[in-house]
């Protein structure tokens, strides 16, 4: 069997997606529609906008972010989607091993190339 | 496709609520709780999406921003964790377990006893790792609790209809008469 890259990109999104909304929020709370228009630029991280609601639900579930509502200038209240302790902890542990793991591909896959 | 109808509205309306219930349908094992949260986030997604053209949508809008949400059964990739690559295989333990209950049966004319035994271990190894095992495995492990089951019973039967012939009245030829020797001259 021979994978497709489609099928390689969706297996390490698996992986990084989480810790990139992560880091979305770092900035600031964000809500659904802001959070997959900031994803999707980056279109080989994100396959589909649909993807980020069972994985927002996943975050929320394991306490990594917390949600409130906040007044839109146009329509209803949003949902908006904040960061707690864990989710910022979780965050610098991705980012602590993020550039080595990086490198250490690269190299490899470099070397083998 | 759904069949558009000939209201805008409802046609708007028809195709966000066939997508979420798809979704719902899709989501049916989840969590309730979370599952509410994927469609309200959804639902949110689609009216902000919407609320941003400025204008009544239309139904090629509606498809558009499904569109981009993605086909509905591509949503559970984040939520499940990664599949392995290729088509899900049954362990080595599950195929032997399978095996071994296959076994029970025709062992049950040979030896009883054997098949009884070979029975009830292929049913408590499938009960025991039918908890942890994945899909492919679960239905091996469930047909081997099957099998292993059906030899064990058959090897009961087998061995109580033995006990039941042996234990039967035995027919006793009736004691033939020796003539008695005759006194000679």
């Amino acid at each position: 069997m021979v994978l497709t890259g489609e099928a390689i990109l969706t297996q390490m999104r698996k992986g990084v997606l989480e810790f990139c909304v992560l880091a979305h929020l770092q900035n600031r709370p964000s809500y659904g529609l802001e959070i997959a228009s900031s994803m999707a630029r980056h279109r080989h991280l994100f396959a589909s906008a649909g993807t980020l609601y069972p994985l927002l639900a996943r975050l929320r579930r394991q306490g990594w972010v917390e949600t409130t509502w906040r007044q839109s200038p146009s329509g209803p209240p949003r949902r908006y989607y904040t960061l707690t302790p864990d989710g910022i902890a979780s965050l610098d542990a991705f980012s602590a091993v993020w550039p080595e793991f990086r490198r250490g591909v690269q190299t490899v896959v470099e070397e083998v190339a | 496709m759904m069949r558009r109808s000939s209201n805008p509205q409802v046609a708007v309306d028809g195709l966000i609520d066939a997508y979420l219930a798809d979704v719902e349908i899709d989501f049916a094992d989840v969590d309730p709780r979370e599952r509410a949260a994927v469609l309200a986030g959804l639902r949110e997604h689609i009216d902000d999406a919407l609320r941003g053209l400025a204008r009544a949508p239309s139904p090629a809008d509606v498809e558009r921003v499904l569109a981009e949400l993605g086909p509905v059964a591509s949503l559970r990739a984040a939520v499940e964790p990664s599949a392995p690559a290729g088509p899900a295989r049954p362990t080595p333990v599950a195929i032997a377990t399978l095996l071994l209950a296959v076994l029970s049966v025709p062992l049950v004319v040979v030896n009883a006893a054997v098949a009884a035994v070979v029975g009830l271990l292929a049913v408590t190894i499938a009960l025991v790792a039918l908890r942890g095992a994945d899909a492919a495995s679960r239905g091996l492990f469930k047909l081997a609790a099957g099998i292993g089951g059906m030899g064990l019973l058959l090897a009961l039967l087998y061995a109580l209809t033995l006990l039941g012939s042996s234990a039967g009245p035995v027919d006793v030829e009736p004691p033939t008469q020796v003539p008695e020797p005759t006194a000679g001259p």
